[in-house]
C-alpha cells in the first residue's frame, strides 16, 4: 500500500517541526524552511495524478485511489482512512498550490513572529489536506477542527486594526457551526450503530445506512449549519467580509481559495451521500435553492457599494459561492461537475484578486477604491493582470471562470429554468461591480502625486501570479481533461444520490 | 483516461488545402495579437511618464502585413464556397455536456461575411497607419484591432452556438479595451465599462438560449441544431428564439439596449469604423440569420424582432437628425440602419438583411473614415457647428463622403439603393403596413440627416475652427477612395433585385431624392429658414437633442433609483440586519454570561458565603476561645475545675 497520500497530508506539518527547531532570530532560515517545506508538499502532490490519468477503466469500478486505512480507536469505531478521487484531487492539488502561493507571497513580511507565522500556515495546510482527503467522520472532523486554529492566529495576531474581533467572530462563528456539524455526525453514527449493531465512523458504510426520513431530515440540517458557515451561505456569511478585511494577504488568500472550498466540499461528500433522501427531498432542495440564488444577486448587489478594494472582492465569493451551491443542489451531473470547477476557478481568479489587492497594500497602505485611479499607465503590467483576474472572475469565456459558471448554469437550468434565469442576472451584475472597480483603479487619469512612484509588478511577484494566470488561461481553453477527471467521481456521487 | 486526442483537428476531407487556409487565416491575427501585446517590453522608469511607450512604427506595419496575408487566405478558401460548398473542421469538445463545439463552418454567409472582415479590416488598418502617426501605446492599438479581428473571424466561422459565443465575448472584450484606448479620459473609460455591461444583458439572454438548444438538439452545432428543429417543442422554441433575439439586440445596440453604442465613440475613430459600425455590431444580425430555420418556426418572435428594429430605424434617425457631434451621427445613424436590418429579419427576409449587412459596412466604415480625417485635420474637432468649407481643403474626402452620403440616402445606383429597397419590398409583402411605412418614413429622415452631414461638413463657409487643417496622409486618402469604390461597385456586382417591383424602387427613389432635397434646401440653400424650424419645433428638437430622453431616464432612475439604491439597501441590510443579528446574538450572550457571572456571584455563591457567614458568625464564641494558646486553656481549665469543685462543695 502506498502511504504518497499520507505523505502529502503530513509533509507541511513535517516542515512545521524542523521550523520548530530552528532558531527563532533567523527570519531568512525560516522562510527558507517554509518555502521549502510548502515546494515540497506541492511536487509531491503531483505525483498524486497519475492514477488518475492513465486508468480511467478502473476509476469507473472505484473512483477512490490512494486508499489508506488504519485502525485508530477501535473502540469507538473510527479509523485513519484515507483516500481522494477526482473530485479531491483537484482540491489538494489546489490547496498545496495555494499554499506554496501563500507562503511565497508572505517573503517580505515583518520578521517579528515569522516562526508562528509560517507554522500557522503549514499546520493549516495540513488540516486543509486531511480534510478532503479524510473519508472516516471522525477524523474529517478532527481536520476540520484542526484548521480554525491556525486561522484565528494568523487573523487575530497579523491582521488588520479589527484584528481581534475579525478573528474572534471567525472563531466563534465556525465554532458554532462545527458544533452542530459534530451533533449531526453523532446523530448518523448512533442511528447507524442502532439500526446494523456496528458503530463506525466509515463513511462508505455510513452511506449505505437507509435512515428513516425524519432523522435524515434533521441530520441534512445539523450537517447544513457546519457545512453553510464555511461556505458560507447567506444568511450565514457575515464573518467572511471581516475577517477577509483584516485578514494579511496570505491569510486572505487562504480564506478564500481553500477555508470556502472546505464548505462546498462538505456538502458534496458528506451531506449527499450521508442524507440523500433529506437531501434531495423538494423541501430542502427548495430552500438551499433559493439561499443559493439569494446569495448570488445579493452578494453581487453588496459588492456595488464597497467602498473598500478588499471588502468588495470578499463580498464578490459570497456570490460565486452561491453558484457552488447551486451547482450542488441541481443534483445532476452538470451542477455537480460545474460547482466542483467552480470551486477550482474561484479558487484560481479570486486568490489572484487578493494577491493583487496585497501587493498594491504593499505599496500605498490603503484599500479604498477612491485613493487610486489611473494605475494603468503607473503600472501597466500590474494592470494587465489585473484585468485577466477580473475578467476571469467575470467569466469571460476562454478564461477559467466561464468554464464553471456556464456548466453549473445548464446543471441549474436541467433542474429548473428559472433557477438559471435568476442565476444568470449574477453574470450580468458580476462584469458590473467588477468592471467599474477596474475603471475606478486602473482607469481615468491618475489623481493623487502619491501614485506617480508606485512601482509595477517586481520579480517576485511576477513569479507570483504567473501560475494562476496561466491556469486561468488552460482551464478556459482546454477544461475536457478536468471533465474527465470528474466524470467517474460526479457519476458515483449521483448514483449514490438518487439511488431508489 | 484524460484523452488529449480530442484536439486534433478533422480537417474536411473534401477541402484539405482550404481547411488549412482557413484555419491559417483564423491563426495569424491571433499570433500578430500575441506578439504585440506580450512580446515586447513594458517601458521601465522612475517616474510613471517614461514608462509611456514612444511612438513606434513596426505594430502598425506588422498588423497591415499579417491582415493582407490573412485577407489572401481567406479569399482562397471562399472561392472554394462559391458553388455553393461548405468547408467544416471539427476539433471535438470545448466544454463537455453540450456535444462537441469547436468548428469551424464556412457556407456562404460566414464567407461573407469573412471577406467583409478581411477587407474592410486591412482598410481601417492602413488608415490607423496615419491616423495614428505620433501617438504613444501602439502596441496596445494594432495588438487591440488585430485581437478584436481574430475574435469576429472566431465568431463568424464558429460552426457551434458555444463556440459563436467564445467569440461574442471575445469582440466585446476587443470593443472594450478599444473604447478604453485612451484610458485615462474619464468618459472613455466610462463608455467602455458602460458598453460592457450593457452587452452583458443581451449575452444573459444568450447565454439561456445556447444552454437551452444543447439539451433540445443535443449538440449546439449549427448542423444539429437545423436537423433538429422541428422536433423542439413549440414553447421551447419561443424561448429559444426570444432569448438569442436579446442576445442580438445587446449586440447590435437596439433599443431598448442600443445606448451604449453612441458612448462606445470614444474610442478612436477607426476603431468606430471597424467594429462599431461595420463589423461587430452586427453579429446580432448574424447570429439571427443563423438562426433562420428556428426563427422560421417561431413567427411570433419574427415579428416582435421586426418591431423592435422598426422602433429602433425611427429612432436612430431622429436623434440623427439633432446631433451635432459628427461621430454621434453617424453611431446613431448605424443604429437607425440595424434596425432596418432588424426589420428585415423578423419578416423572413434575411438574405435582404444580410445584404444590408454588406453594403451598410461599406458605406459606414467609408463615412467613419471620412469623419476620421476630417476630425484628425481639425485636430480632434468634433463639433458640426464648428466646421464647414472643407470641400476645398480636403477635396478626396469631400468626394469621398459625398459617395458614402449618397449611399446612405439610399441613391439610385448607389449599393445601399438595392439592399434598402429589397428590405422595403419584403415590408410591403409582409402585409404589416406598420412596418412598410416606418421603413419609407425613415428613409426620408435618413436622406436628410445624411445629406446634413455633407452640408454642414464641406459645404457653406468656414465657421468656428482657426487653425489650419492637418494634411491627409495617403494611406489615409487610399482606404477612403477604395472604400467609396466598393459603395459604387458591390450593389452592382449581385444584383438581386426583382425588376417588376418597379413601384417599390420608385417609392424609395422619391425618399431618397425629397430627403437629400430637404437637406439641401434648408442647410445649404435657405440657412434661415432652419431657424424658423427650429424655434417653431423647440419642444421636438429638445426631444429629439436628448435622445428621446431615454439615456436620462436610464441613468437617473434605472441606475441610480433603482439598481444603485436597491445595493445601498442591500449593503445597509447586510451590517444592520444580518451582521446585525450576529452581534446582537454576540451581545445577547455576552449580557447572558454577565448575568449568569452576576448571578454566579451574588446568589450562588451567596448562598454559599452565606452559610459560610452563619456558620463564621455563630461559631464567635468558639472562635474566641480556640485561640490556640495553652496558657489560656490552662486558664479555662482551671476556671472549669474551680467552678466544679464550687459547685461540689457547695452541695
Amino acid at each position: 500500500m502506498s502511504h504518497l497520500l499520507s505523505l502529502v497530508v503530513f509533509l507541511p506539518l513535517a516542515g512545521l517541526l524542523v521550523l520548530l527547531f530552528a532558531p527563532g532570530g533567523r527570519f531568512r532560515l525560516l522562510r527558507l524552511i517554509a518555502n521549502a517545506a510548502a515546494a515540497i508538499t506541492f511536487v509531491a502532490s503531483l505525483f498524486l495524478m497519475p492514477p488518475f490519468v492513465n486508468g480511467a477503466a478502473r476509476l469507473d469500478a472505484s473512483p477512490f485511489q490512494f486508499v489508506e486505512r488504519a485502525a485508530w480507536i477501535p473502540s469507538i469505531g473510527a479509523q485513519y482512512l484515507i483516500g481522494i478521487d477526482g473530485i479531491s484531487l483537484l482540491l489538494v492539488l489546489l490547496t498545496t498550490l495555494i499554499s506554496l502561493i501563500a507562503i511565497m507571497a508572505s517573503w517580505n513580511m515583518n520578521p517579528d513572529r515569522t516562526k508562528l507565522y509560517y507554522a500557522m500556515i503549514l499546520l493549516l495546510e495540513t488540516g486543509v489536506l486531511g480534510v478532503f482527503v479524510s473519508l472516516d467522520l471522525f477524523l474529517f472532523y478532527l481536520f476540520w477542527d484542526v484548521v480554525l486554529i491556525p486561522m484565528y492566529f494568523i487573523i487575530g495576531i497579523y491582521g488588520g486594526p479589527r484584528r481581534s474581533y475579525a478573528a474572534m467572530k471567525f472563531f466563534l462563528y465556525t465554532l458554532f457551526g462545527s458544533v452542530f456539524l459534530l451533533l449531526g455526525f453523532l446523530g448518523i453514527y448512533i442511528e447507524n450503530g442502532r439500526a446494523t449493531g456496528v458503530y463506525t465512523f466509515e463513511l462508505a458504510k455510513l452511506a449505505q445506512a437507509d435512515l428513516p426520513f425524519d432523522v435524515q431530515q434533521w441530520i441534512f440540517w445539523a450537517l447544513f449549519l457546519g457545512f453553510a458557515v464555511k461556505v458560507p451561505m447567506f444568511p450565514l456569511h457575515t464573518w467572511l467580509p471581516d475577517a477577509h478585511v483584516e485578514a494579511p494577504t496570505a491569510g486572505s488568500v487562504l480564506l478564500a481559495s481553500l477555508l470556502l472550498k472546505m464548505g462546498v466540499y462538505g456538502f458534496l461528500r458528506f451531506s449527499l451521500p450521508l442524507v440523500p433522501r433529506a437531501a434531495t427531498s423538494p423541501g430542502i432542495v427548495n430552500v438551499m435553492v433559493v439561499l443559493s440564488l439569494v446569495a448570488i444577486i445579493y452578494g453581487a448587489l453588496v459588492c456595488l457599494v464597497q467602498r473598500d478594494w478588499k471588502s468588495l472582492v470578499a463580498y464578490s465569493s459570497v456570490s460565486h459561492m452561491g453558484f457552488c451551491t447551486l451547482g450542488i443542489f441541481a443534483l445532476n451531473f452538470n451542477g455537480l461537475t460545474g460547482s466542483v470547477l467552480e470551486q477550482i476557478n474561484h479558487g484560481i481568479s479570486t486568490g489572484l484578486l487578493f494577491l493583487l489587492v496585497g501587493f498594491i497594500y504593499d505599496r500605498r497602505h490603503t484599500r479604498e477604491i477612491a485613493d487610486f485611479g489611473g494605475i494603468a499607465r503607473v503600472m501597466p503590467l500590474f494592470a494587465t493582470v489585473f484585468g485577466i483576474a477580473v475578467f476571469s472572475s467575470a467569466g469571460l469565456p476562454l478564461l477559467n471562470g466561464f468554464i464553471g459558471e456556464f456548466t453549473i448554469l445548464s446543471g441549474a437550468f436541467l433542474a429548473n429554468r428559472t433557477w438559471a434565469a435568476v442565476a444568470v442576472l449574477g453574470i450580468v451584475l458580476s462584469a458590473a461591480y467588477l468592471l467599474w472597480l477596474f475603471q475606478r483603479t486602473m482607469l481615468g487619469p491618475l489623481r493623487y502625486d502619491v501614485n506617480r512612484t508606485l512601482t509595477d509588478l517586481t520579480t517576485r511577484e511576477r513569479v507570483i501570479v504567473l501560475p494562476l494566470v496561466a491556469l486561468a488561461f488552460a482551464i478556459g481553453l482546454y477544461p475536457a481533461p478536468l471533465f474527465q477527471l470528474l466524470r467517474p467521481a460526479v457519476n458515483a456521487l449521483l448514483v449514490q444520490v438518487h439511488r431508489p | 483516461m484524460v484523452d488529449l486526442a480530442g484536439v486534433d483537428l478533422m480537417l474536411d476531407p473534401q477541402h484539405p488545402l482550404a481547411s488549412r487556409l482557413l484555419a491559417l487565416s483564423l491563426v495569424l491575427p491571433v499570433a500578430g495579437t500575441a506578439a504585440l501585446l506580450f512580446g515586447g517590453k513594458f517601458q521601465r522608469g522612475k517616474v510613471y511618464e517614461q514608462r509611456t511607450q514612444p511612438p513606434q512604427r513596426w505594430p502598425g506595419l506588422l498588423s497591415v502585413v499579417l491582415a493582407a496575408l490573412s485577407l489572401a487566405c481567406s479569399v482562397t478558401a471562399a472561392l472554394v464556397t462559391r458553388a455553393g460548398g461548405t468547408i467544416s473542421i471539427d476539433g471535438g469538445e470545448w466544454i463537455p455536456g453540450l456535444g462537441p463545439a469547436v468548428s469551424l463552418y464556412l457556407d456562404w454567409l460566414s464567407a461573407a461575411l469573412l471577406l467583409l472582415l478581411d477587407v474592410i479590416g486591412l482598410m481601417v488598418l492602413c488608415f490607423s497607419l496615419g491616423y495614428m502617426k505620433g501617438e504613444s501605446d501602439q502596441r496596445r492599438y494594432f495588438g487591440g484591432l488585430l485581437f478584436f479581428i481574430a475574435m469576429m473571424k472566431l465568431l463568424i466561422l464558429s460552426g457551434s452556438y458555444l463556440l459563436l459565443f467564445a467569440g461574442w465575448e471575445g469582440v466585446g472584450l476587443a470593443s472594450y479595451l478599444l473604447i478604453a484606448y485612451h484610458f485615462e479620459r474619464p468618459l472613455a473609460a466610462h463608455a467602455a465599462t458602460k458598453a460592457f455591461i450593457v452587452n452583458r444583458i443581451g449575452d444573459a439572454g444568450f447565454l439561456l438560449a445556447i444552454i437551452a438548444l444543447g439539451f433540445s438538439c443535443g449538440s449546439t452545432n449549427f448542423t444539429v441544431v437545423t436537423a433538429a428543429s422541428g422536433a423542439i417543442p413549440h414553447g421551447t422554441l419561443v424561448f429559444i428564439c426570444s432569448m438569442l433575439a436579446i442576445g442580438a439586440v445587446g449586440k447590435s445596440a437596439q433599443f431598448p439596449l442600443h445606448v451604449w453604442l453612441p458612448d462606445a465613440m470614444e474610442g478612436p475613430t477607426p476603431v468606430s469604423a471597424l467594429i462599431h459600425s461595420a463589423t461587430m455590431v452586427c453579429a446580432g444580425v448574424y447570429l439571427l440569420v443563423r438562426s433562420t430555420p428556428l426563427l422560421t418556426l417561431a413567427p411570433e418572435v419574427g415579428i416582435g424582432i421586426s418591431i423592435l428594429g422598426a422602433v429602433t430605424a425611427l429612432l436612430g434617425a431622429t436623434v440623427a437628425l439633432a446631433e451635432n457631434d459628427i461621430k454621434r451621427v453617424l453611431a446613431y445613424s448605424t443604429i437607425s440602419q440595424i434596425g432596418f436590418m432588424f426589420l428585415a429579419l423578423g419578416i423572413g427576409a434575411g438574405h435582404a438583411g444580410m445584404y444590408h449587412v454588406v453594403t451598410h459596412a461599406f458605406f459606414k466604415s467609408l463615412l467613419f473614415l471620412g469623419a476620421g480625417a476630417v476630425i484628425h485635420s481639425l485636430h480632434g474637432e468634433q463639433n458640426l457647428v464648428h466646421m464647414g468649407g472643407l470641400r476645398k481643403q480636403m477635396p478626396v474626402t469631400f468626394w469621398c463622403m459625398c459617395i458614402g452620403a449618397l449611399t446612405l440616402a439610399g441613391i439610385p445606383g448607389l449599393s445601399a439603393f438595392f439592399s434598402k429597397d429589397l428590405i422595403l419590398e419584403a415590408g410591403l409583402e409582409s402585409g404589416y403596413k406598420f412596418i412598410a411605412i416606418v421603413g419609407f418614413a425613415t428613409s426620408v429622415i435618413t436622406a436628410i440627416y445624411a445629406w446634413r452631414l455633407i452640408a454642414l461638413v464641406f459645404l457653406g463657409e468656414t465657421r468656428g475652427h482657426h487653425l489650419t487643417p492637418h494634411p491627409t496622409s495617403p494611406s489615409m486618402r487610399v482606404p477612403l477612395m477604395i472604400l467609396a469604390g466598393c459603395c459604387v461597385l458591390v450593389g452592382w456586382i449581385f444584383v438581386p433585385i426583382q425588376w417588376n417591383a418597379w413601384r417599390i424602387m420608385l417609392g424609395s427613389l422619391t425618399a431618397a431624392i425629397l430627403g437629400v432635397g430637404i437637406a439641401w434646401y434648408f442647410y445649404v440653400n435657405r440657412p434661415r429658414a432652419r431657424n424658423i424650424i427650429d424655434r417653431r419645433f423647440a419642444p421636438i428638437e429638445a426631444f429629439l437633442r436628448n435622445r428621446w430622453y431615454i439615456d436620462a431616464v436610464y441613468e437617473e432612475h434605472l441606475m441610480e433609483g433603482i439598481v444603485y439604491r436597491t445595493a445601498q439597501g442591500a449593503a445597509v441590510a447586510d451590517t444592520l440586519v444580518v451582521d446585525g443579528a450576529v452581534n446582537a446574538s454576540a451581545w445577547f450572550s455576552r449580557q447572558l454570561s454577565a448575568a449568569s457571572g452576576s448571578f454566579d456571584r451574588n446568589a450562588i455563591d451567596g448562598v454559599v458565603r452565606f452559610v459560610s457567614a452563619t456558620t463564621r458568625f455563630f461559631s464567635w464564641p468558639f472562635r474566641a476561645v480556640q485561640t490556640g494558646m495553652i496558657q489560656t486553656y490552662l486558664l479555662i481549665f482551671l476556671a472549669g475545675a474551680l467552678a466544679a469543685l464550687g459547685i461540689c462543695l457547695s452541695r
